[in-house]
């Protein structure tokens, strides 16, 4: 039997139709994912289903709970069904709980609002937390695969026949990824619950749903199962989706390799105050060359972003030193210096070094440097993260971010075109933009100071498998022309493969693997030539060649 | 928490003590002589001689060094011995217990209005779909917000003493009739709205509006009512719980500001308390009144912080009450 019939919707926003018609079932008891890029009107369909629209997007067409038509339900019963017959888990988890109560409290208001007889400490307990650890805990408290569980058990609490999942393991690591949706296909088999499962992922759906629905600009273009979708696309849409999900390392020359830019020596980070500390690097050595792109991959708290902030100069490590380039760089800056690269974008190239001449610095360790001169050394460190907009002020138009950075107007525009976006939109606020737009204009911000080393931090984690693809192309290229250090912060294996030339995998604060990135596949987990850490990862990454199972 | 809270109560004795010394020289430092002063009040306002006043400034200790001054004022104060009135002769423990009371419920009453009117107001302008309504209550703010206290003061005593002739317009009481309840409820009325109306309280509707409104799109708001909560369970606890931070954060600050205003209050609607005994001790030099007042305040100002940051404490409990964030 379908627990959810989607006929015909349609949903408008102001002005614009985002849902045009479309049809969908979900039986009971099966996984039907949801998949398509941003902006395609998976969310909002979601969020129809429950009446969480925001003012002014209209909903018409069906659908269908079973026998009734929710949209045509008023409010009044519409607030029985929402959490009692649908649950509905959200991308950030943390985040859609109230920070100021606990997850006890959670819980228990769910049941109290629907004069139901659940047990939330069974519901925890069912999503595979420890109800004694959690109850009393707020939603801050908790780590990310923890909030997700929690907001799991919040949304089948009462045993709805619809659970819709919205991105859920988006931000998730994918050890943790892998357990969550392990436990939801487990739920839905067990208590025979239809799972409405929204996801960008083509290879989280091919590895977790029964049934794959593809959509773009508001419609379904092919449903089926995964093997079926994947294995014989009839549509060129999804063609175009499986090709970027699949995060090919597309035939990548290797660009000609500098000498080091950056290097770390026994370097060791602790973090937290009096009453707790926690080592976040534990005696990490890397060295990065010019031209080379390293990932570092590793779980939720495995020391990547402290990492970055170390290798920045921003976060002074207590123990081991961080040393700014080789120590035979001076040969070699002259000839770099007239090469062709984001310098010859204009703009007297002496600017930027301000009275410090960063060449003779090199080798030298970071942190016995005068202030003077680390800041021009960081000024060599471009800078990405993962929230873009987060990282703008919000008040400052796409040029004005990009102008902070040190770059001249005619610089702007020349960056612009280099991380091929429309000077045209310099005059735009960032928000108004594209979650991929607005991670190259961060990537532009990050050039305007000529680096030599680009740091990113889970640069395309919220981006769609399409928008992911062309900021990795851009990077790619980055390296590859202007001979540009890499370091590419990732949760994601298949991400790591695609950009870089080495991965580093990063546990508990400490390198466990320092491996080329073509020697990361399952034979390398069947050799056994990897470490415990590094074949958990690769064990839980789906992938797109399906499952045998 | 026993322990954040003994810090704080440790920091504000360090902070009142350091006020009693500021005040003690400001004052000491002021022109004027308060025993030529004390002399020329009780012969009539003829001038009197020099033998005289250095016959007072002795026996009043008025010709010891200040920390010797200032060291003997502590010891009676941790006594509670403020010492007497230049003017009246009377102790002035007694001056504070007869003002102090009616200040205090002054205050508390506007405070009280001034939070149940924010959030009233600021929820209505954050939740209701109604632009006119949003606007009107906007524009008004506005408008209540950039009058001085003193101008409120005057339009509330306009419209409802003089015009509408509803509630009496000074005092606690009618002239020679005890004070009870009954009639000090209508007396209070006009004080209490002038000093909550008049003093940042468009500043804190609005702190309530955008801390609430901005929440109305929150990912854990849309939860709760994706778990078909009840609006009465999600407004309270969802929307206005986190949403008054910001507001519960400045309100701490802001009674400090309210007393101040207290002052002037008082006078307008000769209300009894130490806003109006201080203006008269400042005109009269007597410096032992004007002192415990400043004191006084000074540890209502500093008492109602310390709730303050309690109130964003409990609110938001993210909020940690660490000694090294403490202000």
């Amino acid at each position: 039997m379908n627990a959810l019939t989607l006929k015909a919707l349609t949903i408008d926003v102001p002005g614009r139709r985002v849902v045009d018609g479309l049809d969908l079932t979900v039986p009971r008891g099966r996984v039907v994912a949801l998949a398509g890029p941003s902006g395609s009107g998976k969310s909002l369909t979601a969020r129809s289903v429950v009446g969480l629209n925001r003012e002014g997007v209209r909903a018409g067409g069906a659908i269908m709970l079973g026998e009734t038509d929710l949209l045509t339900l008023p409010e009044r019963e519409l607030r029985a069904v929402r959490g009692r017959r649908v649950g509905y888990a959200f991308q950030d988890a943390v985040a859609s709980l109230n920070p100021t109560i606990t997850i006890g409290r959670h819980l228990t208001e769910t049941v109290r609002a629907h004069r139901a007889a659940a047990d939330g400490r069974d519901a925890l307990r069912r999503c595979g937390l420890d109800p004694d650890a959690v109850w009393h805990a707020r939603p801050y408290e908790l780590s990310g695969g923890q909030a997700q569980r929690a907001a799991l058990a919040l949304a089948t609490v009462l045993g709805p026949d619809l659970l819709i999942a919205d991105e859920v393991t988006t931000a998730l690591d994918p050890v943790t990824q892998a357990e969550v949706l392990d436990a939801v296909r487990a739920q839905a088999r067990d208590e025979d619950r239809a799972v409405l499962l929204i996801t960008h992922d083509l290879a989280v759906a091919a590895r977790w749903a029964d049934e794959i629905a593809v959509i773009t600009e508001g419609r379904v273009v092919e449903q089926g199962p995964p093997g079926t979708v994947l294995g014989e696309p009839r549509h060129p849409f999804t063609r175009a989706l499986a090709s970027a999900a699949r995060l090919e390392p597309s035939a990548r020359e290797p660009g000609e390799r500098g000498e080091t830019a950056v290097s770390l020596r026994g370097v060791r980070r602790v973090l937290g105050g009096r009453a707790r500390t926690t080592v976040a690097l534990d005696g990490v050595d890397l060295d990065v060359r010019e031209g080379e792109a390293v990932a570092v991959v590793g779980r939720s708290g495995s020391g990547k972003s402290t990492l970055v902030g170390v290798l920045a100069a921003l976060d002074r490590p207590q123990d081991g030193r961080v040393l700014a380039g080789g120590p035979d760089a001076r040969a070699r800056n002259a000839r770099s210096l007239r090469g062709p690269d984001v310098r010859s974008l204009g703009g007297p190239d002496a600017r930027s070094l301000r009275g410090s001449d960063v060449w003779a610095l090199r080798g030298s360790d970071v942190w016995s440097l005068r202030d003077r001169d680390r800041r021009a050394l960081r000024r060599r460190t471009g800078l990405v993260f993962q929230d873009a907009l987060a990282s703008f002020d919000p008040r400052h138009t796409v040029r004005q971010v990009i102008a902070e950075a040190g770059a001249t107007a005619a610089d702007v525009d020349a960056l612009l075109t280099r991380v091929g976006l429309d000077p045209a939109l310099a005059g735009r606020m960032p928000r108004t933009l594209s979650g991929g737009e607005r991670q190259r204009v961060a990537l532009a911000r990050a050039l305007a100071s000529r680096p030599r080393v680009l740091l990113a931090d889970e640069p395309t984690t919220g981006l769609d498998v399409i928008a992911q693809e062309r900021v990795l192309a851009l990077l790619d290229e980055l390296r590859r022309d202007e001979g540009l250090a890499i370091v590419f912060v990732t949760h994601d294996l298949r991400v790591a493969r695609r950009v870089a030339d080495r991965v580093v995998v990063l546990a508990g604060g400490r390198v466990v693997d320092d491996l080329p990135a073509a020697a990361l596949d399952s034979a390398a987990l069947d050799s056994g030539a990897v470490s415990p850490e590094t074949a958990a990862l690769l064990a839980s990454t789906p992938s797109l060649r399906l499952p045998t199972s | 928490m026993v322990l954040v809270l003994a810090r704080r109560a440790a920091a504000a004795v360090v902070v009142v003590a350091a006020l009693s010394a500021l005040c003690f020289a400001l004052l000491d430092a002021a022109p004027g002589d308060p025993a030529a002063n004390i002399l020329e009040a009780r012969s009539g306002g003829r001038p009197p001689s020099a033998s005289a006043v250095a016959d007072l400034r002795r026996s009043m200790g008025l010709d010891d060094p200040l920390p010797v001054r200032y060291g003997r004022w502590v010891g009676g104060a941790l006594h509670g011995d403020f010492g007497t009135s230049y003017k009246t002769g009377r102790p002035v423990s007694e001056v504070l217990a007869d003002t102090v009371p009616w200040t205090l419920l002054l205050t508390c009453a506007a405070v009280l209005i001034s939070v149940l009117g924010a959030v009233a107001v600021g929820l209505a302008a954050a939740l209701t779909r109604r632009a006119w309504l949003r606007r009107g209550i906007e524009t008004t703010l506005f408008v209540v917000g950039g009058m001085p206290g003193f101008v409120v003061a005057l339009l509330l005593l306009w419209v409802f003493s003089a015009w509408l002739g509803w509630l009496p317009s000074g005092g606690v009481s009618e002239p020679d009739q005890p004070v009870t309840v009954g009639v000090l409820l209508p007396h209070l009325v006009l004080p209490a709205l002038a000093l909550a109306f008049g003093h940042h309280f468009g500043a804190y509707a609005r702190l309530v509006e955008t801390g609430v409104g901005r929440l109305r799109t929150a990912p854990h708001v849309d939860n709760a009512r994706s778990r078909g909560l009840p609006g009465r369970v999600v407004v309270p606890r969802h929307l206005l719980r986190p949403g008054l931070v910001p507001f519960a954060a400045r309100l701490g600050v802001g009674v400090g500001g309210l007393v101040a205003g207290a002052y002037a209050t008082e006078l307008i609607f000769s209300w009894p308390g130490i806003g109006r005994q201080a203006i008269l001790a400042a005109q009269g030099q007597d410096y032992p009144v004007l002192t415990a007042i400043v004191l006084i305040t000074g540890v209502i100002v500093v008492v109602a912080n310390l709730l303050g940051d309690l109130a964003v404490a409990w609110l938001d409990p993210r909020v940690k009450l660490e000694p090294g964030h403490a202000h």
